[in-house]
């Protein structure tokens, strides 16, 4: 799967990614991000259960997602992701900026 | 999606922790209660909890937990190397944040709530508390580099630790995407790669240079990156090769930097140094200069005795130490040169490339030999060094469990490499201590055992075959092999069935295994279940080898074999698809060649594992490109051409349909596995290659590894693996041929592991094997010899006393009789062109002369060089090459081979006579005697036939059991004896004795044996089925005398 699917509950948008997240995804992603900020989505919920594979422009885009919310006092979140792309962010020091985690919203935050 | 499975995972995680949790308090009071009289062990228990937990809630996110967990870890590692001692403030904070750890885990959904504050205070508290003034603040001390972008601010800790390892600290500054995606450069494998040379320090992304989702995305990501690495500035920008060299800058030098001075300030948080910095050159101009240090300050808070540096006493002594390992490290990499510079004159000379030749020499030169001997002698240290403590711990220890105990300490001054005394310390603490608490008994059990009231350790160490051997022995109770597999049966290590076919070695060796104790009660000393095992893996990683002997009752030595230094290791390389690979001589026992014919007799399955027949052992075996998954290929004899091998098991017969030279083989790809069509289809034929199989030991256990192709022995430099090899068990570092091409030098336990080997010795199935193979009826033992350089020859080993090179002089001719001074006599000699149409030897140069004998009188056969002896299992055809001497032909070796038979060879006229009829005749009726011959392979028929009709007796023959019983029925008046093969078709030779002492009218009848390899078990099965004698196979005069002795022949 190399689609997304966006879902919402109440502020909370959760874009359920495929499995990459490069530089072909960033602008239909973009303007979707744009578009639930602007329905009142204060938190956007990256999903990376099927991302395997993602490439530095899809990095530029949640840390523009995370900067566009940070400017309303709304967050990012990311989460389940794969031990691979989670070193990455970690070697970034990007984990607690972005709030990376390898399970699921729900099992840490109910 | 859904989180079910990371739920699962994270349930796991909590579970783990709990396992963890469950005995901390009860550790940690016992901690307190040992005061400073620190259990290492069991602090390192409680220090591998915390360290476990840190790990999986950084995984999981639970940023709480595991900053909890780390301060925690940090007060345990002061514990552990005494910095702090245990008391009960000590405790009490331990106790209290592992309680808090514990509702956290339980709850972690609320754990980022948690309110760990006041926690944290005391456990930084703790650990600064208990420090040396000076070093109090190095907990939030910081180190400030100049670097052009801006100064580089690190964590004090980070920054000496980098130090102390001898590293390099760069700091890298690129924007992700037009310094790399946009040359094509992935930032996964980026980062991979940057991770696994080094540490990264600290990444600082520019999140505002990004920008929002309003502008364009993905257009600039600028970042910082601090890397600490082993790579030196002519190696760094390899791993940043899109990148400009003065984009990367070197802020720390580990050859040319000193450790950070004492200005160990705490630093106001977040302020940063106020001093102007020096910008360092960019790595295109002056990659080596000094780089100026700057650490973060502030005097207005320092007194000025700490800004001086001038309190050295303060500093540790094991820093100091450390500084002087670096340096030594430096010099140790030279005398590595040194050795590398050898192995490429080595090459050279073999290519005879005059030109590489004399670039070597010129660097051999500058590299001295000296130097290297000079260092070697700098890491050497006694290993006095680690026997030091052993006196003061048996004092204490026999007073504290009421034993007399005498320490005996020989060969303190024997120089072991110095990591390797460093390692050596624990193992050897933990088996003194063993041989102390579990070994000796107490006066009064020595008493009444009848021994001297007062036990014996002793600890011995001595070179030994290029090896430092130490014994810890002890004179007290023994290992007792059967108590140890009960102990391991009632634990569930093994199975009841195992353990009953294990040998008592086997048995003893069952005490390395994890979670083996024998002692009823867990005691202070030891006996908590994880010591052997855990000495056992540190000795691995030694390059050791620890092996028991023992007797019961009467005491054990536990022996440790080393090599002298882990930097140089001698080491066999071999090839497995094109990549070369180390073993260490060390742990090569042999090494096989199999032949395509031999395979299917030497492999075999047991369980589901393939196992190799080494004489009367049964070894797992295992496929090195397994191992590794790589796509075992093979050399088509008939094409010449590689290709891929889908053999399932190596003694599969399997006719490969893919060449390499028709379908390219996608080289180190591992889809390439799933290219080819599985192993386990195809037909079977006649398997095409040989297989090279080193014999190897792991200490407790050997085992066959199977490779491709095996090479020279070398010294090779044992170089460290990198971040991204580390976590490979099955290997213990890797090296540089001479060549220059990188080898992984393998650790043999490690491999073992992986490959999920185990001994079969306990298993049913390889009893039976090696019973098999104790007397199988169709090995051939053969001596190899050539009669012309064309004319191949081969004669059964049991025939040929000795072999004996000699010069042409030495064979003088008396008439038509060849003979030589042997022995003070004149020996006969025969020369196979005497009785057959072969080539001459007479003119040979390298004449050789193989010493038999017939009824006690010794002949020499004539032959040349080479010589060979070989286990062989073929089919002797007995009519292509039949002639006088000459029973028949065989393929040995990709060679036909005349079979020898060397008593056929001489029966001239010149040596006739030796055979004496008379003595077959009966002591009482005179009558000619009647054997019984029954043997399946016609060689070995044919052979001891003729022996037994040369002695006088009348031989009936049978090619199996069933056979021989028809004929004793017939003729049951006239045999006198029976001979008999066991192994045979149809009826084996066991079978038949069986029935004939079943039988009345047969069952006094004498029945000789004859086997290749008679073992004590096969002896013991034939006695049980009535075999009078066993006799080896075509050992003519042995098995003459014994049918004398049991047919009471005259002489």
């Amino acid at each position: 799967m190399n689609d997304y699917q966006i879902s919402r509950d109440g502020n909370q948008a959760t874009i359920c990614l495929g499995e990459t997240l490069n530089a072909t995804m960033v602008t239909p992603l973009q303007s979707a991000l744009k578009q639930e900020i602007g329905a009142g989505a204060r938190e956007i919920v990256f999903d990376f259960n099927e991302t395997k594979y993602i490439d530095s422009t899809g990095i530029g885009l949640m840390i523009a997602a995370g900067n566009s919310l940070a400017a309303i006092e709304g967050k990012v979140r990311v989460v389940q992701v794969c031990p691979d792309i989670l070193k990455l962010f970690q070697c970034m020091r990007l984990t607690t900026r972005l709030q990376v985690t390898a399970v699921g919203a729900e099992a840490v935050h109910g | 999606m859904d989180s079910y499975l990371d739920d699962e995972l994270l349930l796991e995680f909590i579970n783990e922790c709990r396992e963890h949790l469950a005995t901390i308090e009860a550790d940690l009071l016992t901690i307190e209660e040992g005061g400073s009289d620190i259990d290492e062990e069991l602090v390192n228990k409680v220090f591998r909890a915390a360290h476990s937990i840190k790990g999986g809630s950084s995984f999981f996110g639970l940023n709480l937990v595991k900053e909890l967990a780390h301060k925690a870890e940090t007060v345990l590692d002061m514990l552990r190397s005494r910095k702090i001692v245990p008391n009960a403030e000590v405790t009490n904070i331990l106790l209290a944040a592992f309680d808090q750890l514990r509702e956290m885990i339980e709850r972690p959904n609320e754990s980022e709530s948690a309110d760990i504050a006041d926690l944290l205070v005391s456990l930084t508290g703790l650990a600064s508390s208990y420090l040396p003034a000076e070093q109090k603040a190095s907990l939030h001390q910081q180190v400030t580099l100049a670097s052009p972008g801006g100064p580089v601010v690190l964590a004090r800790t980070d920054f000496d630790r980098a130090v102390r390892s001898g590293q390099y600290i760069y700091v890298v500054e690129f924007d992700l995407i037009h310094d790399m995606e946009k040359k094509g450069k992935e930032i996964l494998p980026l980062f991979n790669s940057i991770a696994g040379t080094g540490e990264i320090l600290d990444c600082i992304v520019d999140m505002e240079a990004v920008g929002t989702l309003d502008g364009p995305v993905g257009n600039r990501i600028p970042m910082r990156l601090v890397l600490a690495t082993i790579l030196d500035p002519g190696l760094i920008d390899g791993l940043f090769e899109t990148l400009e060299p003065e984009k990367i800058h070197l802020l720390l030098d580990p050859e040319t930097s000193t450790p950070a001075p004492d200005d160990t300030s705490p630093k106001p948080t977040g302020e940063e140094t106020a001093e102007p910095v020096q910008e360092p050159p960019p790595l295109s101009t002056k990659p080596s200069e000094p780089q100026p240090l700057r650490h973060e300050k502030d005097p207005s808070r320092v007194p000025r005795a700490a800004l001086s540096g001038g309190d050295t006493s303060a500093v540790p002594k094991d820093e100091t130490l450390r500084i002087h390992v670096g340096l030594l490290e430096n010099l140790m990499n030279l005398a590595g040169e040194l050795v590398l510079s050898r192995n490429q004159l080595r090459s050279a000379v073999a290519q005879d490339n005059r030109q590489l030749i004399g670039s070597v020499a010129q660097r051999v030169n500058q590299v001295t030999s000296e130097l290297q001997d000079v260092i070697m002698q700098t890491r050497l240290q006694p290993i006095g060094n680690v026997f030091g403590k052993f006196p003061r711990m048996i004092r204490d220890l026999s007073r504290s469990l009421g034993k007399e105990i005498q320490l005996e300490i020989e060969g303190k001054e024997v120089a072991l490499d110095k990591t390797l005394i460093e390692g050596l310390s624990d193992p050897l603490t933990h088996m003194v201590r063993n041989a102390v608490d579990h070994g000796i008994e107490t006066s009064e059990a020595r008493l009444a055992a009848g021994k001297e009231p007062g036990g014996t350790v002793r600890i011995e160490a001595r070179h030994e075959a290029g090896q430092v051997v130490v014994d810890i022995s002890d004179d007290g109770k023994g290992l007792d092999p059967q108590g140890l597999a009960d102990a391991a049966v009632r634990k569930g290590l093994i199975s009841r069935e195992k353990a009953a076919g294990l040998s008592d070695a086997d048995k003893r060796a069952l005490i390395f295994l994890p979670g083996f104790s024998t002692a009823g009660q867990v005691s202070d000393l030891s006996g908590r279940g994880v010591g052997m095992d855990v000495v056992k893996t540190n000795l691995d990683r030694l390059g050791g080898q620890v092996g028991i002997l023992s007797e019961a009752g009467k005491g054990s030595t536990f022996r440790i074999r080393l090599p002298l230094t882990l930097a140089i290791v001698p080491s066999l390389i071999f090839s497995v698809e094109n990549e070369r690979f180390a073993i260490p001589q060390a742990n090569i026992e042999e090494l096989l060649r199999l032949r395509p014919e031999e395979v299917k007799n030497r492999i075999e399955i047991v369980g589901d594992s393939e196992v190799l027949i080494l004489r009367d052992r049964v070894l797992p075996l295992a496929r090195f490109a397994d191992i590794i998954g790589a796509v075992p290929t093979y050399m088509n004899p008939k094409s010449g051409a590689r290709e891929v091998d889908r053999r399932v098991r190596l003694s599969d017969r399997r006719c490969p349909k893919h060449s390499l030279t028709d379908t390219p083989l996608p080289e180190k790809d591992a889809a390439a596995r799933e290219s080819y069509p599985p192993r386990s289809e195809g037909r079977r034929q006649a398997a095409a290659s040989a297989l090279e199989i080193a014999v190897v030991t792991t200490g407790t256990f050997s085992y066959g590894l199977v490779v491709g192709a095996f090479y020279d022995t070398e010294e090779v430099v044992v170089k460290p693996l990198g971040q991204r090899l580390k976590h490979l068990r099955e290997y213990f570092g890797a090296t540089i041929l001479g060549d220059g091409s990188v080898a992984l030098i393998l650790d043999m336990s490690g491999l073992a592991a992986k490959a999920g080997l185990v001994s079969v010795s306990g298993s049913a199935r390889a009893a039976a094997l090696t019973s098999e193979t104790e007397h199988d009826a169709d090995a051939y033992a053969l001596l190899l010899f050539h009669n012309g350089p064309k004319e191949a020859c081969g004669v059964p080993l049991n025939l040929v006393q000795r072999i004996e090179r000699i010069s042409p002089v030495q064979v003088e001719r008396l008439g038509n009789q060849r003979t030589m001074q042997y022995r003070g006599k004149s020996l006969p000699l025969f020369a196979l062109s005497d009785s057959a149409d072969v080539a001459s030897v007479e003119d040979e140069e390298e004449p050789v002369v193989l010493v038999s004998s017939v009824n006690g009188r010794e002949f020499g056969i004539l032959g040349t060089m080479p010589v060979d002896v070989i286990d062989t299992r073929v089919v002797i055809d007995h009519a292509t090459h039949r002639q006088k001497g000459i029973v028949g032909s065989a393929v040995l070796q990709g060679r036909t081979t005349f079979i020898v038979d060397p008593i056929e060879m001489i029966s001239t006229e010149v040596f006739s006579g030796v055979a004496a009829p008379e003595n077959a005749r009966g002591a009482v009726t005179g009558d000619v005697a009647t054997v019984l011959l029954a043997e399946d392979s016609d060689f070995f028929r044919s052979q001891v036939k003729k022996y037994l009709e040369e002695e006088g007796y009348s031989v009936l023959t049978a090619a199996d059991g069933e056979e021989a019983w028809s004929l004793l029925l017939k003729h049951m008046d006239t045999v006198r004896a029976v001979v008999t093969d066991i192994e045979m078709p149809r009826l084996s030779g066991l079978e038949l004795t069986a029935r004939i002492r079943a039988e009345t009218r047969t069952e006094k009848l004498p029945v000789i044996a004859l086997t290749s390899l008679a073992g004590d078990a096969d002896r013991d099965r034939g006695r049980e089925a009535g075999i009078t004698e066993y006799q080896v196979k075509l050992d003519r005069d042995s098995l003459i005398v014994s049918l004398r002795d049991h047919l009471g022949m005259v002489e």
